[in-house]
Protein backbone atom coordinates (compact mmCIF):
# COMPACT_ATOMS: atom_id res chain seq x y z
CA UNK A 1 0.00 0.00 0.00
CA UNK A 2 0.86 3.12 -0.79
CA UNK A 3 0.26 6.32 1.06
CA UNK A 4 -0.56 10.14 -0.10
CA UNK A 5 -0.46 12.29 2.64
CA UNK A 6 -2.87 15.59 1.11
CA UNK A 7 -0.91 17.76 3.50
CA UNK A 8 1.77 17.64 0.86
CA UNK A 9 0.09 20.40 -1.60
CA UNK A 10 -1.34 22.11 1.51
CA UNK A 11 -4.07 22.70 3.89
CA UNK A 12 -6.70 24.21 1.72
CA UNK A 13 -6.97 22.15 -1.54
CA UNK A 14 -9.41 24.72 -3.81
CA UNK A 15 -9.98 24.05 -7.92
CA UNK A 16 -10.00 21.15 -10.83
CA UNK A 17 -6.60 22.52 -12.05
CA UNK A 18 -5.03 22.21 -8.89
CA UNK A 19 -6.15 18.63 -8.43
CA UNK A 20 -4.73 17.80 -11.33
CA UNK A 21 -1.48 19.85 -10.83
CA UNK A 22 -1.35 17.72 -7.58
CA UNK A 23 -1.74 14.79 -9.52
CA UNK A 24 1.04 15.27 -11.79
CA UNK A 25 2.89 16.34 -9.27
CA UNK A 26 2.27 12.65 -7.11
CA UNK A 27 2.90 10.63 -10.19
CA UNK A 28 6.52 9.34 -10.74
CA UNK A 29 6.50 8.99 -7.27
CA UNK A 30 3.48 6.49 -7.44
CA UNK A 31 3.82 2.59 -9.03
CA UNK A 32 0.27 1.52 -10.76
CA UNK A 33 0.21 -1.58 -9.40
CA UNK A 34 0.03 -0.89 -6.10
CA UNK A 35 -2.91 0.08 -3.98
CA UNK A 36 -3.01 3.67 -2.81
CA UNK A 37 -4.83 5.14 0.44
CA UNK A 38 -5.15 8.62 0.72
CA UNK A 39 -4.51 10.66 4.18
CA UNK A 40 -6.30 13.40 4.71
CA UNK A 41 -4.76 14.51 7.97
CA UNK A 42 -3.86 18.23 8.75
CA UNK A 43 -5.80 19.07 5.71
CA UNK A 44 -8.41 21.73 6.80
CA UNK A 45 -10.24 21.98 3.47
CA UNK A 46 -11.20 20.00 0.38
CA UNK A 47 -13.21 21.50 -2.37
CA UNK A 48 -15.48 19.14 -4.39
CA UNK A 49 -13.87 20.08 -7.49
CA UNK A 50 -10.49 19.51 -6.47
CA UNK A 51 -11.24 16.49 -5.02
CA UNK A 52 -13.25 15.14 -7.58
CA UNK A 53 -10.41 15.66 -10.53
CA UNK A 54 -7.61 14.39 -8.08
CA UNK A 55 -9.51 11.23 -7.73
CA UNK A 56 -10.50 10.73 -11.16
CA UNK A 57 -6.87 11.54 -12.15
CA UNK A 58 -5.30 8.63 -9.21
CA UNK A 59 -8.42 5.88 -10.35
CA UNK A 60 -7.85 6.31 -13.67
CA UNK A 61 -3.84 5.60 -13.34
CA UNK A 62 -4.04 2.36 -11.22
CA UNK A 63 -7.80 1.46 -12.51
CA UNK A 64 -9.52 2.10 -9.33
CA UNK A 65 -7.43 0.98 -6.21
CA UNK A 66 -7.91 3.67 -4.21
CA UNK A 67 -9.34 4.36 -0.77
CA UNK A 68 -9.43 6.96 1.14
CA UNK A 69 -8.41 6.78 5.17
CA UNK A 70 -11.45 7.37 7.17
CA UNK A 71 -11.38 11.16 8.67
CA UNK A 72 -13.65 13.47 10.52
CA UNK A 73 -12.36 16.46 8.25
CA UNK A 74 -16.09 17.70 7.84
CA UNK A 75 -15.52 19.43 4.05
CA UNK A 76 -14.62 15.62 2.76
CA UNK A 77 -17.34 14.26 4.55
CA UNK A 78 -19.50 16.92 3.01
CA UNK A 79 -18.60 16.04 -0.49
CA UNK A 80 -18.25 12.12 -0.36
CA UNK A 81 -21.87 11.88 -0.91
CA UNK A 82 -22.40 14.12 -3.37
CA UNK A 83 -19.45 12.48 -5.37
CA UNK A 84 -20.90 9.07 -4.72
CA UNK A 85 -23.82 10.20 -6.06
CA UNK A 86 -22.38 11.83 -9.49
CA UNK A 87 -19.95 9.70 -10.48
CA UNK A 88 -20.66 6.17 -11.45
CA UNK A 89 -17.30 4.91 -11.88
CA UNK A 90 -13.91 4.19 -10.41
CA UNK A 91 -14.21 7.50 -8.25
CA UNK A 92 -17.72 6.21 -6.88
CA UNK A 93 -16.43 3.16 -6.08
CA UNK A 94 -13.60 4.36 -4.25
CA UNK A 95 -15.85 7.31 -2.29
CA UNK A 96 -19.06 4.66 -1.59
CA UNK A 97 -16.16 2.24 0.51
CA UNK A 98 -14.62 4.83 2.01
CA UNK A 99 -18.18 6.05 3.29
CA UNK A 100 -18.94 2.48 4.15
CA UNK A 101 -16.42 2.44 6.14
CA UNK A 102 -16.85 5.02 7.95
CA UNK A 103 -20.03 4.46 9.19
CA UNK A 104 -18.50 0.99 10.64
CA UNK B 1 -16.47 40.66 21.53
CA UNK B 2 -16.46 44.01 22.91
CA UNK B 3 -16.91 47.11 20.55
CA UNK B 4 -15.09 49.41 22.64
CA UNK B 5 -11.55 46.72 22.54
CA UNK B 6 -8.49 48.51 21.36
CA UNK B 7 -6.36 46.38 18.63
CA UNK B 8 -3.10 47.10 17.03
CA UNK B 9 -2.79 47.75 13.28
CA UNK B 10 -1.50 43.70 12.28
CA UNK B 11 -4.77 42.81 14.38
CA UNK B 12 -6.64 45.11 12.82
CA UNK B 13 -5.14 44.15 9.35
CA UNK B 14 -5.91 40.47 9.86
CA UNK B 15 -9.80 41.20 11.27
CA UNK B 16 -10.32 43.49 8.03
CA UNK B 17 -8.53 40.93 5.16
CA UNK B 18 -5.91 43.65 3.48
CA UNK B 19 -2.45 43.64 4.51
CA UNK B 20 -0.58 46.15 7.17
CA UNK B 21 0.25 48.02 3.99
CA UNK B 22 -2.92 48.78 2.72
CA UNK B 23 -4.05 50.34 6.34
CA UNK B 24 -0.88 52.62 6.46
CA UNK B 25 -2.15 53.70 2.83
CA UNK B 26 -5.54 53.93 4.08
CA UNK B 27 -4.07 56.10 6.80
CA UNK B 28 -2.34 58.36 4.49
CA UNK B 29 -5.09 59.28 2.56
CA UNK B 30 -7.66 59.52 4.87
CA UNK B 31 -9.51 56.71 4.16
CA UNK B 32 -9.17 55.09 7.98
CA UNK B 33 -7.72 56.73 10.04
CA UNK B 34 -6.23 55.04 13.35
CA UNK B 35 -6.25 56.47 16.83
CA UNK B 36 -2.76 57.34 18.58
CA UNK B 37 -2.12 55.89 22.03
CA UNK B 38 0.00 58.35 24.68
CA UNK B 39 3.34 56.71 23.27
CA UNK B 40 2.35 57.85 19.73
CA UNK B 41 1.61 54.15 19.01
CA UNK B 42 -1.45 53.22 16.62
CA UNK B 43 -4.59 51.67 17.64
CA UNK B 44 -7.92 51.01 15.89
CA UNK B 45 -11.32 50.83 17.78
CA UNK B 46 -13.02 47.62 16.94
CA UNK B 47 -16.47 49.59 16.66
CA UNK B 48 -14.52 51.48 14.05
CA UNK B 49 -13.31 48.74 12.39
CA UNK B 50 -17.05 46.83 12.19
CA UNK B 51 -18.65 50.61 10.71
CA UNK B 52 -15.84 50.27 8.11
CA UNK B 53 -16.73 47.39 6.68
CA UNK B 54 -20.21 47.88 6.54
CA UNK B 55 -19.80 48.80 2.75
CA UNK B 56 -18.36 45.42 1.85
CA UNK B 57 -21.89 44.10 0.79
CA UNK B 58 -22.08 47.14 -1.45
CA UNK B 59 -18.77 47.13 -2.73
CA UNK B 60 -18.92 43.66 -4.05
CA UNK B 61 -22.36 44.54 -5.72
CA UNK B 62 -21.28 47.70 -7.48
CA UNK B 63 -18.31 45.28 -8.87
CA UNK B 64 -20.88 42.79 -10.09
CA UNK B 65 -23.28 45.22 -11.32
CA UNK B 66 -21.75 48.83 -11.94
CA UNK B 67 -21.24 49.55 -15.94
CA UNK B 68 -18.20 50.77 -15.26
CA UNK B 69 -16.57 49.25 -12.00
CA UNK B 70 -15.16 50.78 -8.79
CA UNK B 71 -11.50 50.85 -8.36
CA UNK B 72 -10.79 47.83 -5.48
CA UNK B 73 -8.14 47.76 -3.33
CA UNK B 74 -6.31 45.27 -4.32
CA UNK B 75 -6.75 42.57 -1.35
CA UNK B 76 -10.62 42.58 -2.64
CA UNK B 77 -9.46 41.88 -6.30
CA UNK B 78 -8.12 38.51 -7.85
CA UNK B 79 -7.66 38.64 -11.44
CA UNK B 80 -6.18 35.25 -11.85
CA UNK B 81 -7.27 31.83 -9.81
CA UNK B 82 -3.92 31.63 -8.35
CA UNK B 83 -4.48 34.76 -6.51
CA UNK B 84 -7.71 33.76 -5.46
CA UNK B 85 -6.94 30.10 -4.30
CA UNK B 86 -3.83 31.40 -1.98
CA UNK B 87 -6.28 34.13 -0.68
CA UNK B 88 -8.56 31.44 0.62
CA UNK B 89 -5.97 28.90 1.86
CA UNK B 90 -4.84 32.30 4.05
CA UNK B 91 -8.65 33.02 5.23
CA UNK B 92 -8.88 29.71 6.20
CA UNK B 93 -5.78 29.60 8.90
CA UNK B 94 -6.93 33.30 9.49
CA UNK B 95 -10.50 31.93 10.74
CA UNK B 96 -9.10 28.79 12.58
CA UNK B 97 -6.61 31.39 14.46
CA UNK B 98 -9.43 33.40 15.36
CA UNK B 99 -10.56 30.71 17.81
CA UNK B 100 -14.31 31.88 17.05
CA UNK B 101 -15.38 29.18 15.36
CA UNK B 102 -15.20 25.40 15.24
CA UNK B 103 -12.66 23.75 13.19
CA UNK B 104 -15.64 21.73 11.27
CA UNK B 105 -17.49 25.14 10.40
CA UNK B 106 -13.80 26.75 9.63
CA UNK B 107 -13.38 23.16 7.13
CA UNK B 108 -17.34 23.70 5.86
CA UNK B 109 -17.28 27.93 5.61
CA UNK B 110 -13.71 27.42 3.47
CA UNK B 111 -15.11 25.06 1.16
CA UNK B 112 -18.18 27.10 0.28
CA UNK B 113 -15.62 30.09 -0.33
CA UNK B 114 -13.34 28.43 -2.43
CA UNK B 115 -15.86 26.41 -4.94
CA UNK B 116 -17.94 29.44 -5.19
CA UNK B 117 -14.83 31.91 -6.13
CA UNK B 118 -13.24 29.19 -8.05
CA UNK B 119 -16.48 28.74 -10.21
CA UNK B 120 -16.21 31.97 -11.22
CA UNK B 121 -13.19 30.69 -12.77
CA UNK B 122 -13.64 27.83 -14.53
CA UNK B 123 -17.03 28.96 -15.71
CA UNK B 124 -15.42 32.10 -17.50
CA UNK B 125 -12.32 30.84 -18.62
CA UNK B 126 -11.32 32.72 -21.93
CA UNK B 127 -15.04 34.16 -22.31
CA UNK B 128 -14.68 37.09 -19.58
CA UNK B 129 -16.96 39.70 -21.31
CA UNK B 130 -14.23 42.30 -20.13
CA UNK B 131 -12.45 42.61 -17.10
CA UNK B 132 -11.29 38.76 -15.77
CA UNK B 133 -11.14 38.05 -11.86
CA UNK B 134 -13.28 38.28 -8.73
CA UNK B 135 -14.16 40.33 -6.23
CA UNK B 136 -13.37 38.54 -2.79
CA UNK B 137 -13.50 40.00 0.99
CA UNK B 138 -14.03 39.12 3.98
CA UNK B 139 -14.71 40.14 7.54
CA UNK B 140 -14.07 37.81 10.30
CA UNK B 141 -15.33 39.89 13.28
CA UNK B 142 -18.55 40.70 10.58
CA UNK B 143 -18.33 36.79 9.92
CA UNK B 144 -19.09 37.84 6.41
CA UNK B 145 -17.48 36.59 3.11
CA UNK B 146 -18.61 38.56 -0.28
CA UNK B 147 -17.70 37.45 -3.35
CA UNK B 148 -18.58 38.51 -7.05
CA UNK B 149 -17.72 38.58 -10.84
CA UNK B 150 -18.12 40.08 -14.07
CA UNK B 151 -18.52 37.28 -16.00
CA UNK B 152 -21.27 35.55 -18.04
CA UNK B 153 -23.48 34.50 -15.05
CA UNK B 154 -25.04 31.05 -14.41
CA UNK B 155 -27.00 31.25 -17.31
CA UNK B 156 -25.20 31.38 -20.03
CA UNK B 157 -22.68 29.19 -18.75
CA UNK B 158 -25.12 26.06 -18.60
CA UNK B 159 -27.13 26.80 -21.64
CA UNK B 160 -24.19 25.60 -23.25
CA UNK B 161 -25.33 22.05 -21.73
CA UNK B 162 -29.10 22.77 -21.53
CA UNK B 163 -29.92 24.79 -24.23
CA UNK B 164 -33.58 24.85 -23.34
CA UNK B 165 -32.72 26.58 -20.20
CA UNK B 166 -34.64 29.44 -20.31
CA UNK B 167 -34.93 31.39 -17.48
CA UNK B 168 -32.04 32.53 -14.59
CA UNK B 169 -34.75 30.81 -11.69
CA UNK B 170 -34.21 27.71 -13.88
CA UNK B 171 -30.31 27.62 -14.56
CA UNK B 172 -29.91 28.04 -10.82
CA UNK B 173 -32.14 25.36 -9.68
CA UNK B 174 -29.90 23.54 -12.16
CA UNK B 175 -26.86 24.79 -10.66
CA UNK B 176 -27.87 23.66 -7.05
CA UNK B 177 -30.17 20.69 -7.09
CA UNK B 178 -28.62 18.69 -10.10
CA UNK B 179 -25.42 17.35 -11.18
CA UNK B 180 -24.70 19.24 -14.92
CA UNK B 181 -21.82 20.51 -16.19
CA UNK B 182 -21.24 23.78 -18.16
CA UNK B 183 -17.90 22.05 -19.52
CA UNK B 184 -19.80 19.04 -21.06
CA UNK B 185 -18.78 16.24 -22.36
CA UNK B 186 -17.11 15.93 -18.54
CA UNK B 187 -19.48 14.56 -16.22
CA UNK B 188 -18.50 17.17 -13.87
CA UNK B 189 -20.03 20.26 -11.69
CA UNK B 190 -21.53 18.78 -8.88
CA UNK B 191 -19.46 22.00 -6.28
CA UNK B 192 -22.54 23.85 -6.05
CA UNK B 193 -24.80 20.29 -4.41
CA UNK B 194 -22.58 20.12 -1.84
CA UNK B 195 -22.33 24.08 -1.03
CA UNK B 196 -25.99 23.81 -1.10
CA UNK B 197 -26.59 20.81 1.21
CA UNK B 198 -23.91 22.20 3.83
CA UNK B 199 -25.82 25.75 4.20
CA UNK B 200 -29.11 24.18 4.34
CA UNK B 201 -27.67 22.03 7.07
CA UNK B 202 -25.24 24.02 9.38
CA UNK B 203 -24.90 27.30 10.66
CA UNK B 204 -24.10 28.96 7.13
CA UNK B 205 -25.92 31.31 4.98
CA UNK B 206 -25.78 31.79 1.57
CA UNK B 207 -27.33 34.46 -0.79
CA UNK B 208 -26.49 33.81 -4.47
CA UNK B 209 -27.74 35.81 -7.20
CA UNK B 210 -27.30 35.47 -11.24
CA UNK B 211 -29.23 37.72 -13.51
CA UNK B 212 -32.30 37.86 -12.24
CA UNK B 213 -32.66 34.90 -10.27
CA UNK B 214 -32.14 34.74 -6.26
CA UNK B 215 -31.03 31.86 -4.02
CA UNK B 216 -31.42 31.97 -0.41
CA UNK B 217 -30.49 29.45 2.09
CA UNK B 218 -30.98 30.88 6.12
CA UNK B 219 -28.44 31.24 8.37
CA UNK B 220 -29.62 29.01 10.78
CA UNK B 221 -30.49 25.04 9.41
CA UNK B 222 -33.47 25.44 6.69
CA UNK B 223 -34.45 24.86 3.13
CA UNK B 224 -33.62 26.81 0.14
CA UNK B 225 -35.71 29.09 -2.12
CA UNK B 226 -34.74 30.07 -5.68
CA UNK B 227 -36.81 33.13 -6.81
CA UNK B 228 -36.81 36.25 -9.13
CA UNK B 229 -35.36 39.73 -7.87
CA UNK B 230 -35.44 43.25 -8.88
CA UNK B 231 -31.73 44.42 -10.12
CA UNK B 232 -29.87 42.01 -12.80
CA UNK B 233 -26.46 40.73 -12.10
CA UNK B 234 -24.78 39.91 -15.27
CA UNK B 235 -22.20 37.79 -13.64
CA UNK B 236 -22.08 36.20 -9.66
CA UNK B 237 -22.50 37.55 -6.71
CA UNK B 238 -22.82 35.63 -3.31
CA UNK B 239 -22.83 36.71 0.60
CA UNK B 240 -21.88 33.69 2.87
CA UNK B 241 -22.53 34.36 6.77
CA UNK B 242 -21.34 32.30 9.73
Amino acid sequence: MQTIQLKKFGSVLVSRPAGLEAFNAVRPQLNPDVPIQIDFDQVLTVTPSWLDEFLTQLTDYNGGKVELIPTKNASVLATLPVLAAARKDFVSATVLRAIERMRE
Amino acid sequence: MTNEKKVRIGEAAKLLGVSVQTLRNWEKSGKLRPERSEGKQRFYVLKDLNNFTLDLKMLGLAWATSAIPPNLPSEYYCERPDRFTSRVAKMGTELQKSGEISEDLVSLVTLIAGEIGDNSFAHNLGNWPEIPGIFYAYNITKRIIVLADRGRGVKITLQQVRPNLTTDVEALNVAFTEIVSGRNPEKRGNGLKVVRNIAESKEIGLLFRSGIGLVTIPLHPGRMEIKMTDGNVPGTYAIIQF
